[in-house]
């Protein structure tokens, strides 16, 4: 397994190299030239060549290129032509605050959300099903600029008692922490919903409970662990999205991840750092890919590598 | 004993530190660099404006003041000034300000082999040679008459940086600023935040407060929410139809101030049908400027009555475009356009531009002149806008012009001078008139400034009645701040002065 392990991993390399070979010629062919957006609109041309030049965009192409290639095999990608600051610095700070954003957001909605999800199923058609069921469709169709704006005016202008704009910080992290978990929050809820329900009204929970087994020893030995293996997937593939940076939630709440720096590194055509981004969403992706085909033999004897 | 001496001090610190005052400044765009001669943008301007200063500034009304320099000198010739410099200025790094630090700082901005230097070159292009008279005494010698020179130096270019910090920091300077004034640099929090704290050896009147906190907000909604928590003292652009809800609260308090930003219409003047001056007459008189004020900006802003601003130097008012279809419709027939015909607009992606262009649109329709409005995004429109000639599909566009400076010289020189066309500078209606060449050539010629004066009425005049542009309007400044907040404001060209912040208890 270590082996196979070992090989995905060398495997997604030629993957790596293709993503930043179209990364780096399709982010030159959208219009906008760095060098004038640098400069604004009331420079002249003498200007936006000094900073061209500056910028190396002054060269051909394939020089450009070939500088790129050279820098990426040393491990440097770079320095921003916003912020003059290594791309890998200024990447790494905005990763860490999306990191804490994004984990703690996949915990809140996925504690929240199972435990509603199962409570739901077990008081089926009740007055609390109902009202979980409105709240995760809530939660699933409020849009998170909306909700991000309503948690501001209500905790932050009208109680005081938390920060408008976020930061890596306990205080910073709550309001965009819930603004973010809303929507994974119901989807998981509704989903454990509805797969324990399914496992429930399968034979070997009927025989579990025939054979006099206590419901919370049901619930807990025989229904849940079969229920939450759907709901791992979509966990897995919520936290993927929320890795690669809320753009929403972020922008609203002024929080420094990644969403934030791809939506200013964009407006100003910032070249390395969207070649950064787009490396380390690839990466995450990939990445996200072999752990997956890796745990499948792990939860799965069945399954077998060579 | 021991948990009494404890809270005792626990109370002594809370006294303390409910002293120490720190304004926040909630800013729109990012900071780039605090590099002064390579200083672009609007926030950079902000943070600036509190740590250096330059020889000579402005006031609020745009007048020159003293800041530096005690006084200064023009030649009849305009081709040197010489300024007297204060005596008493130490940089926060503690080298002392004078005249060598003056030429030790220009001589780097606009050295040609200095990549740091761009904009301070391009502003200080006619200053040959930097000569210190004595300690106190600098002569900036220019390679050709400028009349309009002076007002360079009260750009954030002309701010002077310590000498000694240029060789400690070498490529990061634009990020360890230092400068002489009532702020010295603390920390930059990159894309989020710059703080300042009040500097102790500051010669002027102190700062009185403990530090100012620049905060990057880009959201307008997440800037209002700031103001309205308390958590920011003063707030950049409020939108206009968010001014009501502000000012309905009591401790907020809106200022509209009026600004050297115009919004126009340029035309293609080298096309039809724009290459006939009555078809872009016509376009000026079907258009009704109150109106549109009113609609798109809730009224905070004003038409505009000359191609420049009012507080510009140079500014003279022009008879208005009257707003009459009648006779818009007369011209377009007498140019034989009397069934109009249809024009793209590329215009912003953002609000204001997409209200003002279909509010144009229908006005337009009036006179049956059809607009087909393209929005596109700032990198895409920048493209397509500083096209040559010979490449350029521009038919109209509906963009900002502003006048940094203070002076009609540079508004003039990027917008309506022949070698300034696209890609070299601002001419987005290829306007070319021989006359006003001249007249700009003259106006900077002299130093004068009577003399300057009438030469830029002339040109005004002529560009007023060939209307290369639809005149638009100009949008104020919309800042709102906490009302304990005193001494922050805007200034014309949309930088934020905070030198005399103060917060009363």
């Amino acid at each position: 397994m270590v082996r196979y392990t070992f090989k995905r991993l060398l495997e997604t390399l030629p993957t790596l190299l293709g993503i930043m070979i179209v990364v780096f010629f399709f982010i030159r062919a959208l219009p906008g030239d760095p060098a004038r957006l640098y400069v604004g609109q009331e420079a002249t041309a003498a200007e936006v060549d000094i900073i061209r030049e500056r910028f190396g965009l002054d060269a051909p192409l394939p020089v450009q290129f070939g500088r790129f290639a050279v820098a990426l095999s040393q491990g440097s990608l770079g320095v921003s032509y916003r912020s003059n600051l290594p791309v890998t610095r200024v990447i790494g700070r905005h990763f860490v605050a999306t990191l804490w954003l994004s984990l703690l957001a996949i915990a809140l909605a996925s504690a929240v959300g199972i435990a509603l999800g199962v409570l739901a199923a077990y008081s089926r058609g009740s007055f609390f099903d109902l009202f979980m069921t409105v709240l995760s469709i809530l939660g699933i169709s409020t849009p998170s600029f909306f909700l991000a704006i309503l948690l501001i005016y209500v905790f932050a202008v009208d109680w005081g008692v938390l920060p408008v704009t976020g930061s890596v910080s306990v205080r910073g992290l709550v309001l965009p922490t819930v603004a973010l978990a809303a929507n994974s929050l119901g989807t998981i809820a509704r989903f454990s919903r509805s797969s324990l329900l399914e496992v429930i009204s399968q034979d070997f929970v009927r025989t579990a409970r025939a054979k006099g087994l206590a419901a919370a020893a049901v619930l807990n030995k025989h229904a849940l662990k079969n229920a939450l293996i759907p709901v791992v997937t979509i966990m897995g593939l919520q936290f993927g999205f929320l890795l690669s940076g809320a753009i929403i939630v972020e922008t609203v709440f002024n929080f420094p991840g990644l969403g934030w720096l791809l939506i200013q590194s964009i407006n100003a055509r910032d070249y390395p750092v969207l070649q950064g981004l787009m490396l380390v969403f690839a990466l995450e992706f990939v990445l996200i890919n072999v752990l997956v085909d890796v745990l499948y033999g792990v939860i799965d004897p069945r399954i077998s590598y060579r | 004993m021991k948990i009494r001496h404890i809270l005792v001090m626990m109370l002594l610190l809370l006294g303390l530190t409910a002293h120490a005052q720190t304004v926040v400044i909630a800013q729109q765009l990012e900071h780039g660099s605090l590099n002064p001669a390579d200083n672009r943008g609007l926030s950079d301007n902000t943070v600036g404006r509190v740590i250096y200063e330059g020889l000579v500034g402005l006031d609020r009304d745009l007048n020159l003041v003293p800041e530096l320099a005690t006084s200064w000198e023009i030649n009849d010739e305009a081709t040197a000034i010489t300024f007297s410099l204060r005596e008493d200025v130490m940089f926060h790094d503690g080298t002392a300000f004078n005249a060598d630090a003056v030429k030790a700082y220009f001589d780097w901005a606009i050295d040609p082999d200095n990549s740091l230097g761009g904009r301070a070159r391009s502003i200080f292009e006619d200053v040959d040679t930097v000569d210190v008279i004595d300690p106190t005494t600098v002569r900036f010698n220019l390679s050709q008459p400028n009349g309009a020179m002076i007002f360079n130096f009260t750009l954030a270019n002309g701010r002077i940086l310590s000498p000694a910090a240029i060789d400690t920091y070498g490529e990061d300077i634009g990020r360890n600023p230092v400068g002489t004034g009532p702020f010295e640099f603390v920390e930059w929090v990159d894309g989020q935040q710059i703080t300042v704290s009040a500097f102790d050896g500051y010669w002027g009147e102190p700062a009185q407060v403990d530090g100012i906190e620049f905060r990057v907000v880009p959201n307008d909604a997440t800037r209002i929410a700031l103001l309205q928590s308390g958590e920011a003292h003063f707030i950049e652009m409020v939108p206009p139809p968010l001014v009501p809800a502000l000012e309905a609260n009591p401790d907020i308090t809106v200022e509209a101030a009026k600004s050297v930003f115009a919004r126009i219409f340029p035309m293609n003047t080298q096309i039809a049908p724009f290459d006939d001056v009555r078809v872009r007459q016509a376009l000026n008189h079907a258009i009704n400027r109150e109106q549109l004020v009113e609609v798109a900006l809730q009224g905070y802003g004003t038409a505009l009555t000359s191609p420049i601003l009012e507080p510009v130097f140079g500014y003279s008012e022009q008879p208005p475009y009257a707003f009459d279809v009648e006779r818009a419709r007369e011209l377009l027939a007498e140019a034989g356009y009397p069934d109009g015909f249809t024009a793209t607009v590329l215009t912003f992606n953002s609000d204001e531009f997409r209200t003002v262009g279909q509010i144009l649109q229908q006005m337009l329709s009036e006179i049956n002149v059809t607009l087909e409005l393209q929005p596109t995004e700032r990198g895409a429109l920048v493209d397509a806008i500083f096209k040559p000639f010979e490449e350029s599909e521009l038919q109209t566009s509906l963009v900002g012009a502003s006048t940094s400076t203070g002076d009609a010289d540079i508004a003039f020189k990027a917008s309506f001078y022949s070698e300034s066309w696209p890609p070299a500078y601002n001419n987005w209606s290829f306007y070319s008139n021989p006359e006003v060449d001249a007249l700009i050539e003259a106006g900077a010629a002299t130093g004068d400034q009577e003399e300057r004066a009438e030469l830029y009425a002339q040109a005004q005049a002529i560009i007023w009645e060939e209307a290369p542009w639809v005149f638009l309007y100009s949008p104020d400044n919309l800042g709102a701040y906490a009302s304990n907040l005193a001494g922050v404001y805007y200034m014309p060209s949309r930088y934020v002065d905070a030198r005399n912040a103060s917060v009363s208890e």
